[in-house]
């Protein structure tokens, strides 16, 4: 797993890509509740490049989710098809705000 | 780890070492680096360890009254604390002295009269090394707990896996089989099964977010939940709403649980489910096809109170098996990073129909650890087939 972070009219963009999966989802987790700590209230998160993501890792966006509650949001955006099953199996797709590419995810931002 | 934590004692008869010792390294004892403690021969030495016992460093002289250096350095042997340096001080060219204090476990040797530049390169490589030392045993202290958390974790999920097969050796109806292989680092995999009543079975598969001891309990508590509600007969979609309710005040950091629910009417060939985000599961039917279990619109339990569960009903027919997964199959990995997938499942199971439910399940369970090739699994494999014979 990698993430990239960039910030863009105040609203941070991680592009996430590899597997996200039990043995990294900590690390995903905290790298996320620290921007939620420093301040982030909007996110897009970018995973295009994201091949995997188990549940420990939907875990980690619900709780931002919730972290983030009604004060910003943290949209998902550009997921492979693999990734999208994923989402869609769990119900997760009615959960989040899933767009096609971010320059969709960003107009609604 | 702060060194200045560590105290080193000075143990000699020759009273005027001590404020040599204290006038030579004034400075590092008013910064905190050296923190001394003397003592005048060995007896005195091992009270002052008891007295303090943040004591790193021992520098010993060899000939003392009461009990000399060789002596102590055998008593020191006893007390078996490998933090525990001692470097012994002697004549020059007290090469018998200095060989038998090497064999007693001394660390290292200085020879007198003491030239402070080595004295203190000496101190300062003791503690160096008592700092590694100690480090390492942090460390595998750590690793210990970790494997003691693991081992936790994988009874509790033993502990609440039926294992014994047939379940219900006097039905003639339906048959059943489950395997789960647990991954390394516990997943949180769980299936069960009861008689709700004489014609109706309750089953159901979960997998918990996340793993270890923590995993384990939140699968405890919703198998025991979903069991309790389960048995009083309700609808699929009715038992894990209030399942789901319940759990909501039970998780922490948003721990949740997928679940696949159903409910078979033996006599009737009924079934009726709901699906909390969980892989749908299959039907084997008697004629060879197969059907892939529609999404009742539903997501997983433990995080949004009050979520309505729906509930959908489907027909079976005498010889169909009901085929209930984990993503730990359809999503092992290989050396090459590809998947399992969906459609490799769905072509092995098209050609399993007809078998009998353990042989169903084992050649799924042989099929992805072929597939794998031992690449370590990343998440428990757990499977659950229910052949419906009318």
């Amino acid at each position: 797993m990698e993430i990239k972070k960039t910030t863009l009219n105040q609203i941070e963009i991680f592009e996430i890509s590899g597997r996200i999966d039990a043995n990294n989802a900590n690390d995903f987790e905290k790298i996320l509740v620290q921007s939620i700590e420093e301040g982030a209230t909007k996110m897009i998160a970018d995973l295009t490049n994201l091949e995997y993501i188990s549940s420990s890792g939907l875990r980690v966006f619900l709780l931002i989710a919730k972290k983030i509650g009604k004060n910003g949001f943290i949209y998902l955006c550009s997921l492979q098809p693999q990734v999208s099953q994923i989402f869609n199996i769990s119900g997760f797709n009615n959960i989040f705000s899933i767009f096609e590419n971010r320059e969709d995810a960003l107009s609604k931002a | 780890m702060d060194l200045s934590n560590v105290k080193i004692m000075v143990v000699d008869d020759e009273v005027d070492l001590e404020p040599l010792i204290r006038q030579k390294f004034r400075h590092k004892i008013r910064n905190d680096e050296y923190n001394f403690v003397f003592a005048h021969n060995g007896l005195e030495a091992l009270a002052k360890l008891i007295e303090h016992p943040d004591i790193g460093v021992i520098l010993s002289d060899i000939n003392m009254p009461e009990m000399d250096g060789l002596t102590l350095l055998l008593k020191l042997k006893e007390l078996k604390n490998p933090s525990l340096k001692t470097v012994v001080v002697s004549a020059y060219g007290d090469m018998d002295n200095i060989r038998t204090a090497m064999n007693r476990g001394a660390f290292d040797f200085l020879t007198k009269p003491i030239n402070f530049e080595d004295l203190e390169i000496t101190i300062n490589k003791t503690l160096e090394e008592i700092w590694q030392q100690r480090n390492a045993m942090k460390e595998h202290d750590q690793l210990i707990s970790i494997q003691q958390d693991l081992s936790v974790a994988r009874e509790i999920q033993q502990a609440i896996l039926p294992k014994t097969f047939p379940p219900f050796p006097n039905r003639k109806d339906f048959d059943i089989y489950a395997s789960m292989v647990a991954a390394k680092e516990v997943g949180g995999d769980f299936y069960d099964y009861f008689m709700i009543d004489n014609d109706r079975l309750g089953f159901v598969i979960g997998d918990v977010s996340g793993k270890g001891v923590p995993a384990a309990i939140f699968m405890a508590v919703s198998r025991t939940l979903i069991r309790a509600t389960g048995v009083k007969g309700m609808p699929a979609g009715e038992c894990l709403h209030y399942v789901n309710n319940l759990l909501c005040n039970e998780s922490v950091s948003c721990m949740f649980v997928t679940v696949f629910y159903g409910i078979m009417n033996m006599k009737s060939g009924e079934l009726e489910y709901t699906n909390a985000g969980h892989n749908p599961p299959y039907i084997l039917s008697h004629d060879g096809s197969l059907i892939k279990l529609e999404a009742t619109g539903n997501t997983i339990l433990g995080c949004f109170e009050d979520h309505i569960y729906n509930t959908k009903k489907i027909q079976l027919n005498p010889n169909d098996d009901l085929f209930l997964f984990t993503d730990g199959v359809t999503e092992a990995f290989n050396k090459q990073g590809e998947i399992y997938t969906d459609e490799r499942l769905e072509k092995l199971l098209l050609s399993v129909n007809n078998l009998p439910v353990n042989e169903i399940v084992n050649k799924i369970v042989n099929d992805v650890d072929q597939f794998a090739q031992g690449v370590p699994q990343s998440d428990d494999i757990t499977m659950l087939n229910i052949k419906y014979f009318g």
